[in-house]
């Protein structure tokens, strides 16, 4: 205990130089005769060396960064050397932390939903890019703001406010009432919170697209069964009258063309079944396209009764990998689409060829043309653009679902030019590996596996 | 500038009390902002449940601004605040009172749906009604981001969008105009729509009166009653 009295070791070797130097002074004072103003003068130099050094620290601490700590001797060396050392040191550990916390922050900032961090008052902590672009967040002004001031819609306010956040609330975005969003919000230790914030505008499109679909088909095959009982409905009290079946042949014939078409689009949507339900069918077939176009050569023939001139540029040997059914459901489909919607006189022409990148089929017509507002819709299950007159050529609106599903599994793409009143092309493109590499052009590779 | 000085109270209960009261005002304005959204949904698609639910709603709006006032009220008796606590909390009632005549203006135009339901829809330019209201309750949704983040150039935008508004609402009424010339018979259903115009265009003017509170806060000046230069030489000074 006695020794915290004692002056520690270092204290007495500084002691003992400040007292060697004022006593060589002294020495020197006493030989001049001026013993105490020499020894005045030492130790006022020894104070001022001291607070220059000390100043020099203080600058130092205010703008570490600016000014240099200067080289020093004696005890103030050994204290800017120990503070350079504890700001390495520091320097150091803060660049590692930096780096934790970048890393931390760039995983959640690649996930696709938006996080924000809440405080214990909902006061917005942090936030990622995802949730910047889905709820309009601002950098800098919005962190300590509180998040249910900024998402104000009802449905949301509600569930900010339950206890229990137990599932998820969806809303419209605050910044764009098309977006559909789901909140998800997770308590976690010291009253923080965190928010997930997902886009589910494409789910929710997607539903409506079913429930149109079961609409429509539903609506596409009561219309012929209406025809059909209505006929029914009368016939039934003629012939127990005892009239006789002569008189009913018109409406035989338009009963029949009734059942077809129901036959019709009940075959399509089996197709489109199959079709999707993607059996993946590891053989596949060399197909003799330009035997199979032929063949569609004639049905359009037989279809345009010679009101169209239809014209067919075939590259010979070029074949194609794939399954026949679908790939020649795409060339019948859109041929004969071409054959319906052209006016008399209109000029269909079908090219099939090859080049670098693979083999093309188009089919371009001189018809009504599309608007540009129904070409990204013109594939959907019985999307028409003029329904009457698509019903008045006995079309089942499924054609184009068809072909597109079907070029999928060809690993096929199509594009569609078209100008209102002028004509369209429907170009079918197939990659190079569906190629059979004995075709005519030799730079064809062969097909792996 | 002491945008946020109410945040370094001594007290923190005092501090979550101003946030709070500010926060159920932004909740009753997410209310009234959905109210205008489904009230001009009610009018075009003439839905007369929805118009019905905007009703039996627009009682909400009217609770919230009596509790909101009495919070109000508490504050000033108990915390007696001072400058920019004062002019938040002045600001918040002056809102309140603007709120609930949103939400009353949207009540009217629920109120047209279900007149306007029962009658035969054509000639009245419904679809740019559904332009306007949506043009409007941008507006009021602009004036509550403001209010939120306290940003003074959102509010000089709302001010400036009332003018869009304005010469919308004009050209509106010269076409329901020339509806009502062109056919007497459509002079009912026209007036009803009318009344609907109206009703939006006053909902863009309290946007714009929340937007002079913003101003009010953030600045402690008073823009009312400014033409939109004199009020933005003001709000940037």
């Amino acid at each position: 205990m006695s020794r915290a009295w004692l002056p520690s070791p270092d204290l007495l070797r500084q002691i003992v130089q400040l007292l060697l130097r004022v006593g060589l002074a002294a020495a020197f004072g006493a030989w001049i005769g001026f013993l105490w103003p020499t020894i005045a003068a030492t130790l006022l130099l020894s104070l001022i060396i001291h607070l220059r050094y000390l100043t020099r620290l203080r600058s130092w601490l205010n703008t570490p960064k600016q000014v240099d700590l200067p080289l020093a001797d004696g005890i103030w060396g050994e204290v800017y050397d120990g503070l350079l050392n504890l700001q390495k040191r520091n320097r150091k550990r803060k660049r590692k932390l930096a780096a934790i916390l970048a890393e931390f922050q760039a995983s959640t900032e690649a996930l696709p939903d938006g996080a924000v961090v809440l405080g214990p008052n909902g006061e917005i902590v942090w936030f990622n890019t995802a949730a910047q672009a889905l709820l309009g967040l601002r950098v800098q002004q919005d962190v300590g703001l509180r998040i249910a001031n900024l998402v104000r819609k009802p449905v949301f306010t509600e569930y900010f406010s339950r206890d229990d956040y137990s599932g998820e609330v969806e809303c419209d975005s605050p910044i764009n009432a098309d977006t559909m969003l789901s909140f998800r919000i997770i308590p976690y230790g010291n009253g923080q919170r965190l928010m997930i914030v997902r886009d589910v505008s494409d789910l929710r499109r997607l539903e409506t697209a079913r429930r149109d679909f079961v609409a429509n088909a539903s609506h596409e095959l009561r219309t012929p069964l209406t025809v059909l009982r209505g006929y029914l409905d009368v016939m039934e009290p003629e012939t127990r009258k005892g009239g006789s079946l002569h008189d009913w042949t018109s409406p035989m014939s338009e009963m029949r063309a009734q059942a077809a078409r129901m036959e019709a689009l009940i075959n399509d949507l089996l197709k489109l079944a199959r079709l999707e339900a993607n059996i993946i069918n590891t053989r596949q077939d060399l197909l003799d396209v330009p035997r199979m176009l032929a063949r569609t050569h004639e049905q359009a023939k037989t279809m345009s009764k010679g009101q169209h001139r239809i014209e067919f540029d075939i590259e010979p040997e070029l074949r194609l990998y794939g399954r026949d059914s679908e790939t020649q459901s795409v060339f019948t489909n859109l041929v004969s689409n071409a054959v319906q919607y052209t006016p008399q006189g209109g000029i269909i022409n079908v090219r099939w060829w090859g080049d670098d990148s693979g083999a093309h089929f188009s089919v371009a017509d001189t018809g009504i043309g599309i608007a540009e507002k129904d070409l990204p819709r013109l594939t959907e299950r019985f999307y028409r653009v003029d329904t009457g007159r698509s019903r008045a050529t006995g079309g089942t609106g499924l054609g184009l679902s068809i072909v597109k599903h079907a070029l999928e599994h060809l690993d096929g793409k199509l594009s569609i030019e078209s100008e209102l009143g002028v004509g369209t092309t429907f170009t079918c493109s197939f990659p190079i590996h569906r190629v059979h590499a004995g075709s005519q052009r030799n730079e064809l590779r062969a097909p792996i596996g | 500038m002491s945008t946020l000085s109410y945040r370094s109270h001594i007290s923190s209960q005092y501090n979550s009390e101003l946030e709070d009261v500010r926060q159920r005002v932004l909740a009753m304005g997410g209310l009234v902002e959905q109210q205008i959204i489904e009230a001009t949904r009610a009018l075009v698609e003439s839905d007369t449940e929805l118009a019905e639910q905007v009703s039996r709603n627009d009682l909400r709006v009217n609770q919230l601004e009596v509790q909101i006032d009495e919070e109000c009220s508490g504050i000033l008796a108990r915390r007696q605040p001072t400058a920019g606590d004062l002019r938040l909390v002045y600001a918040v009632v002056k809102t309140i009172t603007d709120l609930e005549r949103i939400g009353d203006e949207a009540e009217k135009i629920a109120r047209m749906a279900v007149d306007l339901a029962s009658q035969e829809r054509t000639g009245a330019p419904l679809v740019e009604v559904g332009h306007l209201s949506r043009h409007v309750s941008q507006m009021v949704h602009d004036a509550l981001d403001a209010f939120a983040r306290m940003d003074v150039d959102a509010a000089l935008a709302v001010a400036r969008e009332d003018l869009a508004v304005d010469r919308e609402y004009e050209a509106l009424m010269r076409q329901c105009i020339t509806f009502m010339m062109e056919d007497p018979r459509t002079i009912r259903r026209v007036l009803d729509v009318i009344w609907s115009v109206r009703a939006l265009e006053r909902i863009g003017d309290h946007a714009r009166n929340i937007s002079e509170y913003v101003i009010y806060f953030v600045k402690g000046k008073d823009v009312r009653h400014l033409g939109l230069e004199a009020m933005e030489r003001e709000a940037r000074s």
